[in-house]
């Protein structure tokens, strides 16, 4: 079936090109075919879109979200930075290279969980980047907003203008703006390979969201499947509102509907504890083609992928696209699990000390 | 003053092109401009080359060496690339091998269990890790007598360090890597540059690429251990490499420029090097490493800010990757910034 085509690549760039954004990503990123994983699995061909080599700070999805936040924070002539997040989150230690690059202060404010000692993996990259940590000592979040209000009024008063991230819009419209316009180089570099359908993967969240509405305001055959890695947002709700926030933003002419959004809830376990499928799909996707997941989020939405091929849930003819979204540095601060895993599943012991 | 120049770079790529190459890295890289780290130095224009963007398994300058490395294994028909190295070079190698599909055993020096960092990548990376002793010569030792081994058994094993092409490898892929980076210069209008990075093979390449292309670059080493405190190995090499290539000229002594005032101890990050990660990262967003980039940017910097380079010539800084031991180091690290 034709799909109707509302916007050529080059209409939707123009589109998008309404709203400012701060270049910091660098480059396209590669779009590689993983022929040993898909040999391993047996499965249709599949490619990785590598945008865990967006550049700064090991990359990541977030490079490309936050090229639009701060577009927004430097236009509106924001000099400091409020934003809270989970302990050890990939999108802060990007959210600190963004405000490190574009000279913002940043203040992170981190929310109760399980801290390491010493610093490790995504914490120690915060505090290489001089984000200003405060560790919050409640998850309400009532209070965190009171807390957030009385912090810009200090602020204020000290003479600056502070933007918070997560009680804007912007929270939705920059993920959802990165991946719209990560929609057209993925189509550019799917055409170049000759390759027009395609069956996308992907943690389910705003670069979800960004990606499936490029695919269809240019009229793509594109199928997404979302992966969530956590309970705390309901997908079908939250991908339309989203895109239709950033569909209202650039008066663009469709948004997507609930009955558009593919979630597979099956894979998600609890956050940010990684499951034993997503262990499993790290050390998979490390031996074949040497791609590195990491447990919390890519290894994850790559369980889900690999289980949805050993079940023959999707066509073996139409190319996979996996999004890898980065999250490298987690991998570091889950060193015993994936070698725990070592032990049970290759008999290599590589934990304990004798 | 205007170089002589040797070949065109028309010529030099025609040579590099009949050497065996597989490919496995991302190129060309990144060549960026540090604005805020410049400001930071009130120094001159600095650029830096992503080779720690060159894509696999968290980069690196050696994905640019494995490349004619495994050809060279995959050429000569073995089945078992068995190198002796815990670091950088080791987790490279262990990604390059589960690429093209070869076994890869690597010999280490006794190992801290859980593994973290370069090892932890490596196992995942399907590689068998064998420990030997503590010194580096323990450590090739043991790989011959794992050849002579594996060859008895009937495999047919690539002991890298034995291998004319190991050194070679290195010198070559940065002659490759000396045109990549001149176009990129090229297009943003500039021609003199002064290029710092860890000292090694990937140095003798720029200084030999600039060389031959007749390139008004000034190539400064900055050793990170004793290894190549000698200046044979580095003439040696390049004196290797034209021969075997049949380039018209190599690298006296003189011509290659190499400092070890930023090594202390080799593999310990120093408080220079801490200090260099610190300021990298909250000036530019760019994460290096204690134990080599970490010390190579440290002798930039004090390049510049005591005034030993001129202000008006752009520098480049080869980031050479290593980004994996930064988290194996991750509580020096910390400490130091906190107590600075």
């Amino acid at each position: 079936m034709q799909k109707p085509v509302y916007y050529t690549p080059e209409q939707l760039n123009k589109a998008i090109e309404q709203t400012p954004r701060f270049k910091f990503v660098s480059g396209t990123t590669p779009l590689e075919e993983v022929q040993n994983l898909s040999r391993f699995l047996d499965g249709p061909p599949i490619f990785v879109k590598r945008d865990d080599l967006t550049g700064p700070a090991f990359g990541g999805n977030k490079a490309r979200h936050f090229e639009f936040a701060m577009g927004h924070v430097l236009e509106q002539g924001h000099d400091v930075v409020i934003a809270q997040y989970p302990p050890s989150s990939n999108a802060a230690r990007v959210m600190a290279a963004a405000c490190t690059k574009s000279g913002v202060r940043f203040i992170l404010l981190i929310k109760p969980g399980e801290h390491l000692n010493p610093l490790q993996g995504n914490p120690l990259i915060y505090h290489l980047m001089n984000a200003e940590m405060v560790f919050l000592e409640t998850s309400d979040s009532e209070e965190i907003l009171t807390e957030i209000k009385s912090l810009e009024d200090r602020l204020k008063q000290a003479g600056h203008n502070p933007f918070t991230f997560q009680y804007t819009p912007w929270a939705n419209h920059a993920g959802t703006l990165g991946y719209l316009h990560a929609s057209i180089e993925i189509a550019d570099q799917l055409n170049e390979k000759g390759i027009n359908e395609a069956q996308f993967y992907v943690v389910a969240g705003h670069s979800h969201a960004g990606l499936q509405l490029g695919g269809k305001l240019m009229g793509k055959p594109w199928h997404v499947t979302g992966i969530p890695v956590s309970d705390y947002v309901d997908f079908t709700e939250a991908i339309p509102s989203w895109t239709k926030g950033v569909s209202e933003l650039l008066h663009l002419p469709v948004s997507i509907t609930p009955e558009e959004v593919q979630i597979d809830r099956k894979y998600e376990g609890i956050y940010p504890v990684p499951t034993e499928a997503s262990i499993e799909a790290i050390h998979i996707a490390a031996k074949t083609d040497n791609l590195i997941l990491d447990p919390v989020y890519t290894g994850k939405a790559m369980a889900g992928l690999i289980d949805h091929i050993k079940k023959g849930l999707i066509s073996k003819e139409v190319p996979v696209v996996f999004i890898h979204t980065g999250g490298t540095p987690l991998i570091f601060q889950h060193a015993n699990e994936l070698q725990e895993n070592l032990v049970r599943h290759s008999g290599i012991d590589t934990l304990s000390t004798d | 003053m205007t170089s002589n120049t040797y070949m065109t770079q028309d010529a030099l790529a025609s040579v590099l092109k009949k050497v065996p190459r597989t490919p496995l890295a991302y190129l060309p890289t990144p060549l960026e401009e540090a604005n805020n780290l410049s400001k930071a130095l009130g120094g001159p224009k600095i650029l830096i080359k992503r080779d720690d963007l060159t894509g696999q398994a968290l980069g690196g300058n050696k994905m640019r060496h494995l490349e004619y490395r495994l050809a060279d294994a995959l050429r000569k028909g073995c089945d078992t690339y068995v190198y002796a190295d815990s670091k950088n070079a080791g987790r490279q190698t262990a990604c390059a091998c589960a690429k093209t599909g070869m076994k890869c055993i690597l010999v280490t020096p006794p190992l801290q269990r859980p593994y973290q960092g370069n090892m932890l990548l490596s196992v995942l990376f399907g590689a068998e890790l064998r420990e030997a002793g503590e010194s580096k010569e323990d450590g090739i030792s043991a790989a011959e007598q794992i050849g002579i081994e594996l060859a008895a058994a009937g495999h047919k094993p690539y002991v890298a360090q034995a291998e004319p092409m190991f050194h070679m490898s290195g010198v070559i892929s940065y002659l490759n890597a000396t045109l990549e980076l001149q176009k990129q210069l090229t297009d943003i209008g500039i021609t003199k540059v002064h290029i710092f990075l860890v000292n090694g093979h990937s140095q003798v390449g720029l200084q030999l690429g600039a060389k031959i292309l007749g390139l008004p670059w000034r190539v400064t080493g900055i050793g990170v251990g004793q290894d190549f405190e000698q200046d044979f190995p580095l003439t040696g090499w390049s004196e290797q490499v034209a021969s075997t290539l049949g380039l018209p000229t190599d690298l006296p002594a003189s011509e290659i420029e190499t400092t070890f005032d930023y090594v202390e101890t080799y593999s310990v990050p120093t408080k220079g090097s801490v200090e260099a990660i610190n300021l990298t990262a909250s000036t530019e967003g760019i994460v290096l490493d204690p134990a080599y980039s970490g010390k190579s940017m440290h002798g930039m910097i004090d390049y510049i800010t005591s005034g030993k380079i001129s202000p008006d010539v752009p520098v480049v800084f080869i980031h050479t990757g290593g980004i994996p031991k930064l988290f194996e180091h991750a509580d020096e690290v910390v400490y130091t910034t906190h107590t600075k």
